[in-house]
């Protein structure tokens, strides 16, 4: 469905991303996993059709992304930041009825139909109840569940929408960088919710292997640009993919309680290779 | 209405991280879709700070040495050119109240603008280098001290326009030769570095020229809204036209642009087409304003705030309540300037600044 066929990406005249493949099968959920500086955010941004590829396609149900008009590629895949940092004081409900955008024409007000679709999207990831605050005050985990209602009321169809429904795809750049435990777990949860209920696809950047471990079916390794692997993650995640990735050694096993994979470190190696 | 801030969110003393329906508080918290349907605030905003502007534009040139009546004004049983009060109030008042209106709507709406643009609070229409092409423009000509008119428009207005948009476009191409798109930060970083040199410039000029000319060059900086007729406001009003046409197309990717460019840009938005437009129409605006006025400052600034803390961040209510508020408040500081020593007149710039500083230092203490 979302297919990355052979990308690569330069900054100026650096190197960035380079041969980039894997694909994203409808309702997948995928883990873009590797150090800081691996080109992990740049991957995310190409396939979010912010940035266009150097070399390579990026196809989202057949169609190249360049050939998506920017409200057609809105209404179907969204993303979410690291941090939103939002510079005045909107409420909740205005941040969520910002992913009413690429539904509106130039001059057309929100009406009832597109309230109802941002409510139900605050309501999805548990901030209903914060509807009136201001956004500004909120803490890092209600803020980031906002800004996902926000990207979910992009999905959300008015009665005039006929055709069959699209697929969606949900974009989430390290989405626990800068939350505690608590919220980390919040997070989790709602997007295996989102994932499981609305058959939403997401594809999630971070270097939290144990975050990855706990939410994704699916993995691609990322070191300095070039996939390391990709497949499964029972079978990409091992000791020795772990040792590529960070140079560290680590004990990876199956958690008896948590139901998933665990990632101990262990020792930093030697930096044999720069 | 105030901020929705302080809104109570039902029966939650502190925010809930518990993965909760809306269900429990629906009885609790009045339906929100009156109180946030965007039609209704903007008919209660325009109708209160437009009629602000009107009632301000009516009122002010009743103000003054003489003493006129509106019931006189509009008397039509005597001839116009035998109505002294008809002539004061149209030929000699109105168009200096007509041209409050004009600037300092542009300026409010330029700060409300260029603050989005920027994502920071603390713009001014003035930070981005154009007033001070302006400036330079004006001092030029009255130093030099050309006398050429174009087609019965002063020099003064129409260098002044040239060295605003001259200024705006060195910042421009600044802010865009080395980058992907436009970057926000050269674009600041450009401005202030050009306010500064060429507030040096005008300096150095100053010190070697004589005494009137700097007297004139000064006055022209304290800003002033003694057009003198509809000439000038006739000439900058197709400028500032196209102006407000732009402007009327951004309000609500401006509230997108807020939570950042990808951001905005995932949701469909034309960042770097949104950038351009909030940069000419807001730079037009207000190189138009300073050509008719001089540089008049806080406007840009108190007003938005203000307005921001009545009605919300909504840029599609923000905006139009900008442009009729800072036009009441300019108006009203003119009549101010010209009343408060009478019959001396104060420049308008020193009336905004010695009001809108003070306040602007007690919302920053009262916010945070």
């Amino acid at each position: 469905m979302l297919q990355v066929a052979n990308v690569s990406f330069a900054y100026d005249k650096r190197l960035v991303l380079s041969d980039v493949s894997f694909d994203l099968a409808p309702g997948g959920l995928l883990g873009i996993l590797g150090p800081n500086g691996s080109g992990k955010t740049t991957l995310l941004r190409l396939l979010g059709g912010l940035l266009r590829p150097s070399a390579g396609q990026v196809v989202l149900d057949g169609r190249d992304l360049g050939s998506i008009t920017k409200a057609g590629l809105a209404k179907r895949m969204a993303m979410v930041p690291q941090e939103t940092y939002v510079a005045f004081d909107y409420s909740v409900l205005e941040v969520a009825m910002m992913g009413r955008y690429p539904h509106l024409r130039t001059f057309e007000v929100e009406g009832p139909e597109d309230i109802e679709v941002a409510r139900a999207a605050l309501a999805e990831t548990g901030t209903a109840n914060l509807e009136q605050r201001s956004f500004m005050t909120l803490s890092g985990g209600e803020k980031q569940r906002v800004v996902i209602a926000s990207a979910l009321a992009q999905f959300g169809r008015r009665a005039a929408d006929t055709g069959r429904r699209p697929v969606e795809v949900l974009l989430l750049d390290e989405p626990t960088a800068s939350l505690d435990l608590g919220y980390q777990l919040d997070i989790a949860s709602t997007i295996r919710r989102l994932n499981n209920d609305r058959s939403t696809a997401i594809v999630i950047s971070t270097h939290d292997l144990n975050f990855a471990a706990s939410v994704c079916d699916q993995v691609v390794l990322l070191r300095q640009g070039c996939v390391l692997a990709a497949g499964p993650i029972h079978e990409i995640l091992r000791p020795d993919t772990v040792k590529d990735l960070y140079n560290v050694d680590a004990v990876v096993e199956q958690h008896a309680t948590a139901g998933h994979l665990t990632i101990v470190p262990l020792a930093r190696r030697a930096t044999d290779t720069p | 209405m105030g901020t929705m801030s302080n809104e109570p969110t039902g029966s939650t003393k502190r925010p809930s991280r518990r993965l909760s329906a809306s269900a429990n508080k629906a009885p609790l918290v009045p339906p929100a879709d009156r109180r946030w349907s965007l039609r209704r605030r903007l008919t209660i905003a325009l109708g209160g700070f437009g009629g602000l502007a009107i009632a301000t534009l009516v009122v002010a040139p009743l103000v003054g040495p003489t003493p006129i009546t509106l019931a006189r004004v509009f008397d039509t049983s005597v001839p116009f050119t035998e109505n002294v009060d008809a002539q004061i109030f149209f030929i000699a008042r109105l168009p200096r109240a007509l041209a409050g209106i004009l600037v300092g709507a542009s300026l409010a709406v330029a700060g409300v603008v260029f603050q989005a643009l920027l994502r920071n609070p603390l713009a001014t229409p003035f930070t981005l280098g154009v007033s001070a092409g302006a400036s330079l423009g004006a001092m030029l000509v009255i130093t030099l001290g050309l006398p050429v008119a174009l087609g019965g428009i002063p020099a003064v207005p129409i260098a002044s326009l040239l060295g605003s948009l001259g200024a705006a476009s060195v910042v421009y191409t600044m802010a865009t030769l080395r980058h992907r798109g436009l970057s926000t930060t050269v674009l600041l970083l450009a401005g202030v570095t050009l306010n500064s040199f060429f507030s040096a410039i005008i300096m150095f000029v100053q010190y070697s020229s004589d005494f009137a000319q700097t007297f004139q060059t000064v006055r022209w900086l304290m800003g002033n809204l003694d057009v003198g007729g509809f000439q000038p406001i006739f000439a900058a009003l197709p400028l500032l036209a196209i102006a407000f046409v732009m402007f009327g197309t951004l309000p609500r990717a401006l509230n997108l642009l807020t939570l950042g460019n990808d951001s905005a840009a995932a949701r469909g938005v034309d960042v770097l087409r949104v950038q351009r437009v909030a940069f000419l129409s807001a730079s037009l605006a207000t190189g138009a304003a300073v050509s008719l006025s001089g540089p008049i400052g806080f406007i840009g600034i108190v007003i938005p705030h203000l307005i921001r803390l009545v009605v919300g961040a909504d840029h599609r209510i923000v905006m139009p309540a900008s442009a009729c508020l800072g036009a009441a408040f300019l108006v009203a500081c003119d009549v101010a300037a010209r009343s408060v020593m009478a019959p001396l007149e104060l420049p308008v710039g020193v009336i905004t600044a010695l009001t809108g500083g003070p306040f602007f230092l007690w919302l920053l203490v009262r916010r945070r």
